[in-house]
């Protein structure tokens, strides 16, 4: 049996459907990964099991991680440099789903939206699923710019009142992509 | 990964060398010596408190002790990256992650070639190591929108996606995912580094450029080297902007005061310079000015923290250049059109900023709106607090209150009229304290020639014509008067009728003097501010118990100058009241680490002390001693009969002192970046040698500034004797020249008024 590891290598090299199969493996790193190589392989083919990705992630209990005590070290970003043993404390108890869902936030939704970017087009029901992103207040920056990114491609007409949401909200990073989204659309 | 070589050490056994020969007594009086000894003794005495020195002493001695420290460091970092995933600095501040995991992943490189892994060891931390960044920083550097995003953290989330992609993508076990970061990560670097403004400033304060940008830029130019064989990059103009490596580095140098603080630009106030990039453009370009600021002002203590990391002191001794050097008085003075500019006089006594850099729109938390805001410094001493200030209920407007999310699972709401103009040695109009620009637009424009004649300035109308419809002209010029005092004009023309506040955010200590404002620092040195127009008033305001983010004084100054002329013509006045001598040195010492003695038990061991030192950093940075907090020094003292002071170490925790048994309050002396100056008692000024007793607590390890930097004892004691301030008496303008009468002298300087 292959490793995580080997498995995430794997996207870049392998067929098609074993690409397909790996972009819903149970691991998240794997499917981040291969969510990374089908954006590489631009191809419209690979539109369902981003679909089926996108759902996968739905799923997960995202960004609800109560805020947690670190022991033996300073938390926050000053943990960048500290290198010395510590232990993390959750205030209620959680499974390792739970925890391995804390650690993924929105990664892999921002690539499978990348990889939506990469590709260039979008079925109607992942349109709309973009447009949810931006205006769902549980979601990530980082999938909100993803998401009004992917937009600036594949979006429409209907797009742009999203888009004109995300230049409103209070993050340099999805105002930026907003603002080059609603560019685009704008000018048909 | 190839493993032949140690990555970006370009000829190993000459490093070796090198530390053999620093070794020899007759090296240690150089820097680099000093260095390595100090990195050692930390490296071997108290590898988990000094970790980022460890995989350096075990790459250079091979030692077998020494390797296996480096790789319990190594394998604690590994066993760090997942629970590491909870924190909200991973998950919101990803890019500070990302450079040290690239330093580490270096290391571990580093100790591959010497051996320090199984293979086993080696694959399982390699893998580790490639998807924990491919999953986190990959990811990270993907969510910077491109080509806009060209700031610290860009950079850093870039530089180090290359760093792994170039560590892992070829030799033993090619990673693809390795590749796929090399690609992207070297798609976007070029253009980040072209990105920066032709100034080579991004903007984001001399924290961010000195502490990030500057560090990183060294590793940018090693590694395209290596990809790309192109030499001579750090002379290359990058596009967009054709700014070259050695412009962005020479703006982290410029941003160095005399004395080794940095300019408080923009977000962070005050703090020490970082070393290694500044050594890293010694070697590059024998520039004096690199060779005056490592030799002259740079701080030596402890490792301030680089791209997040620990490890400045460590580059500075790789890069440090072959040569002995011997450091020449070279002026600081600068001028960029687009952010601002330095003039000086007497040499480097007398030290003037200012700076016209574009401010933030709509949240100005790290480019502060700083409109021809003026710093000054005297004899190495800041006299302002211009920009240093941070949540202070003074600068805390109803307007400017924020929430945002900082960490998982809180909304933190914080107040960010700290960064608008009121804290800001600036013009306001109608005491606007909340200037700032709403929307995005030029905020300043050039002076010709013949405006700024030889003075620096720019006109920043535009910012306050957002508000003020009516204003038409906005500028302050600066420019040296005899070689001797500064003059600043402020020019304000405006279609109604405006109060106008030229206000200056100074360092404590006023002098009732009838004519302007001055104060006296407690370091002696003096500022002596004057409008020669006339017509303003004089108001100050004390904020008392302010915050820094590096402590300064108990106390700031609000200095106003009111009136309703938009016309002033002031002149800055430095001169000091006592002057240091040399460093005294050879000190005895002892360490207390059970810190319970007194100073009279202190006496008696100190007779017979561990060791001599220079006491110009924590004994144990100075020779192999043990690593604790506390330590006593003595020393008799020789001194000229008279008025006297000692000029105590900066960065000093918990000082106490004794002279001749008599203890000096010190409880005063909080900042970590200012040296104590304390008067030798009365009754003990006529005595020709005074037994000086020091105690004082010192960090013990990379991580007692909680991640802003570890600050410590630095510098040096040296005896103070009086000498005679220069004291302005009359000055006046007469339309033509200036007038400076003073206790010593008569200074007349032609001087031709803006718009005339």
């Amino acid at each position: 049996m292959s490793s995580c590891y080997e498995q995430m290598e794997a996207c870049f090299t392998c067929s098609s459907d074993e690409l397909k199969r790996l972009a819903v493996d149970p691991e998240w790193r794997v499917r981040f990964a291969a969510a990374v190589a089908i954006g590489e392989r631009q191809d419209a083919d690979y539109i369902d099991a981003l679909e089926e990705m996108l759902a996968i992630e739905d799923a997960r209990p995202l960004f609800t991680q109560p805020v947690t005590e670190f022991v033996g070290v300073d938390g926050d970003t000053s943990l960048a440099e500290q290198v010395k043993p510590f232990q993390v404390v959750f205030p209620v108890p959680a499974d390792e789903a739970t925890q391995e869902a804390w650690k993924t936030r929105g990664r892999v939704k921002q690539a499978v939206l990348f990889a939506i970017y990469s590709i260039g087009e979008a079925n109607e029901r992942l349109i709309d699923k973009l447009h949810g992103y931006i205006q769902d207040a549980n979601q990530d920056a980082t999938v909100k710019a993803a998401a009004v990114r992917a937009l600036g491609k594949v979006g429409g007409p209907s797009s742009l009142p999203y888009c004109k949401e995300a230049a409103a909200y209070d993050e340099w990073c999805t105002r930026v992509e907003a603002v080059k989204a609603m560019g685009v659309l704008s000018n048909g | 990964m190839n493993k032949e070589a140690p990555f970006l050490i370009h000829d190993l056994d000459r490093l070796r060398e090198r530390v053999i020969e620093r070794e020899r007594s007759s090296d240690m009086n150089r820097q680099d010596g000093k260095l390595w000894t100090l990195i050692k003794n930390c490296a071997r005495t108290a590898p988990d408190q000094f970790p980022w020195f460890t995989p350096f002493v075990a790459l250079m001695t091979e030692d077998a002790e020494d390797i296996r420290r480096a790789k319990k460091v190594l394998l604690d970092y590994v066993a760090k990256l997942e629970p590491m995933s909870f924190s909200s600095g991973l998950q919101y501040h990803f890019w500070c992650f990302a450079f040290p995991h690239a330093k580490w992943s270096m290391y571990f490189q580093w100790l591959c070639t010497i051996g320090a892994f199984s293979k086993d060891e080696e694959t399982e931390i390699r893998e580790t190591l490639i998807s924990y960044h491919f999953t986190n920083f990959f990811f990270g550097l993907r969510t910077k929108p491109e080509p806009e995003c060209i700031d610290n953290q860009t950079l850093s989330l870039c530089l180090s996606t290359v760093m792994i992609g170039y560590l892992f993508a070829a030799g033993e076990k090619p990673s693809r995912m390795a590749e796929k970061m090399l690609e992207e990560g070297l798609r976007r670097l070029p253009g980040i580094i072209g990105g920066i403004p032709a100034s080579g400033y991004t903007g984001e304060g001399s924290s961010y450029m000195d502490c990030v940008i500057g560090p990183a830029i060294p590793l940018v130019i090693e590694l395209l080297d290596l990809l790309t064989g192109e030499r001579d990059l750090f002379w290359k103009p990058f596009a967009p902007n054709d700014i070259t490596p050695e412009q962005i580095l020479r703006m982290t140098a410029r941003e160095w005061m005399p004395g080794g603080l940095l300019l408080p630009w923009d977000n962070y106030g005050y703090q020490y310079g970082v070393r290694a990039p500044i050594a890293y453009a010694l070697r590059q370009t024998g520039d004096e000015l690199y060779k005056r600021i490592l030799l002259k002002d740079a701080v030596w203590s402890y490792d301030i923290g680089v791209g997040w990391a620990y490890d400045d002191l460590v580059w500075s001794f790789i890069w440090w250049p072959e040569d002995e050097m011997l450091a020449e008085n070279i002026s600081f003075a600068w001028f960029e059109p687009d952010v601002g500019g330095v003039l000086t006089a007497q040499g480097n006594d007398f030290y003037l900023m200012q700076m016209w850099d574009e401010s933030e729109p709509v949240i100005p938390t790290r480019s502060h709106v700083n409109p021809n805001a003026v710093l000054l410094n005297a004899y190495g001493v800041p006299l302002t607090l211009d920009g240093a200030i941070v949540n202070s209920p003074r600068f805390q407007f109803s307007d400017t209150w924020r929430e945002t999310v900082h960490s998982v699972g809180e909304i933190t709401r914080y107040n960010y009229g700290d960064g608008c103009g009121g804290a800001h040695s600036i013009l306001l109009v109608d005491g606007w304290e909340g200037l700032r620009a709403n929307e995005s637009y030029p905020q300043h424009f050039p002076l010709r020639p013949d405006e700024l004649q030889d003075g620096i300035g720019a006109d920043v109308t535009a910012l306050y014509r957002e508000r003020f419809e009516d204003a038409i002209q906005v500028r302050r010029r600066s420019s040296v008067g005899a070689d001797r005092f500064f003059i600043i004009e402020d020019l304000a023309s405006f279609g109604g009728t405006h109060t106008f506040t030229s206000r200056f955010v100074l360092r404590p200590g006023a002098v009732d003097t009838g004519l302007g404002f001055k104060i006296r620092t407690s370091e002696g040195v003096t500022l002596h501010l004057i409008d020669l127009a006339g017509q303003t008033t004089v108001k100050s305001e004390s904020i008392k118990g302010a915050i820094y983010y590096y402590p300064m004084d108990p106390e700031t100054l609000l200095v106003d100058f009111n009136g309703e002329s938009g016309s002033r013509l002031f002149i800055a006045f430095m001169s000091r009241a006592f002057k240091a001598e040399e460093f005294e040195a050879d000190w005895q010492v002892i360490h207390d680490p059970s810190e319970t003695l007194d100073v009279e038990e202190a006496r008696i061991k100190l007779a017979s002390p561990e060791a001599v030192v220079p006491f110009q950093l924590p004994a144990y940075m100075e020779c192999p001693l043990p690593i604790v907090k506390r330590w006593w020094y003595s020393k008799t003292v020789r001194k000229q009969p008279g008025k006297a002071w000692l000029q105590l170490p900066r960065g000093m925790h918990n000082p106490k002192c004794w002279i001749d048994g008599h203890e000096i309050e010190l409880s005063g002396y909080q900042s970590l970046l200012l040296a104590p100056t304390i008067a030798v008692p009365q009754q003990l000024e006529e005595r020709q040698q005074v037994e000086v007793i020091i105690r004082c607590d010192v960090p013990i390890s990379h991580y007692e500034g909680k991640g802003d930097g570890t600050m410590g004892l630095n510098g040096g004691v040296a005896v103070c004797y009086p000498c005679e301030e220069e004291i302005v008496l009359g000055a006046t303008f007469d339309g033509s020249e200036i007038a400076v009468t003073t206790n010593q002298k008569e200074y007349r300087w032609p001087y031709k008024r803006m718009g005339e």
